[in-house]
């Protein structure tokens, strides 16, 4: 029997389960509009801590019909326990890789170090995230909450959630793209600072079934603590700086809020290379190097998101012209080569440079 | 007789293998090890036939006609390139009897003269799959660690 079809009574049961239990959250839902739709979003008092992220996105009830609806439940708070399951076990997890479960229609990844479930049931448009302890989790789920769920969400409905991070103007912006330590955060960061809208230093949301569009997934930025000196400007802003094992992070919202940014069309993709030279010099680059900096994290990091992320990904590549950042060592010469960039005739130049 | 070799015919190892086809170059991922691979010259032209189950003498023949090159050298250059491609578990042998109807479609050739086929392989996102370690759970069950785990914490 296959680990999908084994899956499939477990999700079941694990869905009526969180299902029944929704009677147990408030009432009121927080609405918020993610990647243009509306998102209904309960969780008790506990709970609601993760949900800071998405303070740009909250929304008023306009009429709109919800697309989503999310329930997070804390075991502490709400009392509720799971059934042993072999997806809380995992025993059916595949070797070597992030143990994750799909049956037609849902999907589901534990996270035992966390203590997280993810559930996402896509006939009902219904998501549920469990947490053992929200008050225990690591900072990269305050940081990054819900990001699986939201994958699976944007994944069923012709977008993705990309590891990337990502600037702009109303106009339009930029995707910056590379692994952790390729300088994705700082650039963003020095472009904020240098007037730029702020959408993501790390996780951005990719709507791709008209012309790409990204929109903000978190007001989340995290810098390496080494560089805190650099941002000193923000410094009452960081939590995290008492653990020394977590990176610092803020939300953009409080520390500049007039350079969040929700949505931009995109106009190209970058990739940053450090390479300490005098100034910064952007150029063309290939859509297969830009599709190797932004295709493997973006992926790897979501169970599940496999072949259809990648399509998207690659479909995103050959869509907008795709460019390499040769960074300085100067943030704020790097700031003004995106903002220089971002004037539209300056991308086409480029690309047609190639 | 027909050489087992250059007769077999290969298709990608879905679905633990993901690849796509963009600007000259094949990117493939392994989503079980998080190894990614870039395919370059004749090897991203003739993907689509690879992938799609034509044999190891049907492509060499093909690239060597191309080219105007030697086809034994091609086909040896094939044959370590198909090896290395099977060692890392990007393609799976197609079952004979799955050859009706296969691709003989190719991709755009990549220079004048014979390139070889680029093969490289990346390991540096490995650690990404092992973020959130799976820990041994005792027999008092989960979400409580086992007691080793407990002492490792």
């Amino acid at each position: 029997m296959s680990a999908a079809s084994a899956a499939a009574p477990e999700l079941s049961l694990l869905a009526a389960t969180l299902d029944k239990a929704v009677a147990r959250l408030p009432a009121a839902p927080r609405l918020y509009r993610i990647a243009g739709d509306l998102v209904a979003i309960r969780a008790g008092e506990r709970a609601a801590a993760l949900l800071e992220a998405f303070t740009p996105m909250r929304a008023s009830d306009d009429g709109d019909a919800v697309a989503l609806e999310v329930f997070i439940f804390d075991a502490v708070s709400d009392g509720l326990a799971l059934p042993d399951t072999a997806i809380t076990h995992r025993r059916m997890a595949p070797t070597g890789g992030l143990g994750a479960f799909a049956a037609p229609g849902a999907q589901a990844f534990f996270q035992p170090d966390a203590g997280v479930l993810s559930l996402f049931d896509a006939s009902r448009r219904r998501a549920y995230c469990w947490l053992r302890d929200s008050t225990a989790l690591p900072y990269y789920e305050f940081a990054a909450p819900l990001r699986h769920l939201l994958q699976w969400w944007m994944l069923s409905r012709g977008g993705a959630l990309l590891h990337s991070a990502a600037v702009g103007t109303r106009n339009g912006g930029v995707l910056i793209a590379g692994p952790s330590g390729s300088g994705k955060s700082t650039t963003a960061l020095a472009c904020q600072e240098a007037g730029l809208g702020f959408t993501s230093d790390d996780y951005v949301l990719v709507s791709c079934s008209g012309p790409p569009t990204v929109h903000m997934a978190y007001s989340t930025a995290k810098v390496v603590r080494e560089s805190l000196g650099a941002h000193d400007v923000y410094r009452g802003h960081f939590r995290n700086l008492e653990r020394g094992d977590e990176k610092p992070m803020m939300f953009m919202h409080e520390a500049a809020p007039q350079r969040v940014l929700r949505s931009f069309p995109l106009r190209a993709i970058v990739v940053p290379v450090i390479a300490q030279r005098s100034s910064t010099r952007i150029v063309a680059a290939s859509a297969a190097e830009v599709l190797r900096a932004l295709a493997p994290s973006s992926i790897l990091l979501f169970p599940l998101a496999g072949a259809t992320a990648f399509q998207r990904i690659a479909a995103l590549c050959r869509a907008v012209p795709c460019l390499r950042a040769e960074l300085s060592s100067d943030p704020h010469d790097v700031a003004g080569a995106f903002a220089r960039l971002l004037r539209e005739e300056t991308i086409a130049g480029v690309a047609a440079a190639a | 007789m027909t050489d087992p070799q250059t007769a077999a015919r290969y298709a990608l190892n879905q679905p633990r293998v993901v690849g796509e086809v963009i600007d000259g170059e094949v990117m493939v991922i392994n989503l079980d090890t998080g190894v990614y691979y870039s395919v370059t010259g004749a090897g991203a032209a003739v993907w689509p036939m690879l992938v799609g189950g034509a044999t190891r003498l049907e492509i060499s023949d093909r690239v060597a006609r191309h080219y105007g090159t030697d086809a034994a050298s091609v086909d040896r250059d094939l044959g370590t390139f198909i090896a290395r491609l099977a060692d890392e578990a990007i393609l799976r042998p197609r079952p004979d009897d799955a050859a009706a109807g296969l691709s003989d479609a190719v991709e755009a050739w990549p220079a004048a003269t014979y390139p070889g086929f680029g093969f490289e392989r990346y390991d540096d996102m490995q650690a990404l799959l092992v973020i959130d370690p799976v820990h041994e759970v005792g027999d008092f069950g989960w979400p409580s660690r086992s007691a080793d785990d407990s002492e490792k914490a």
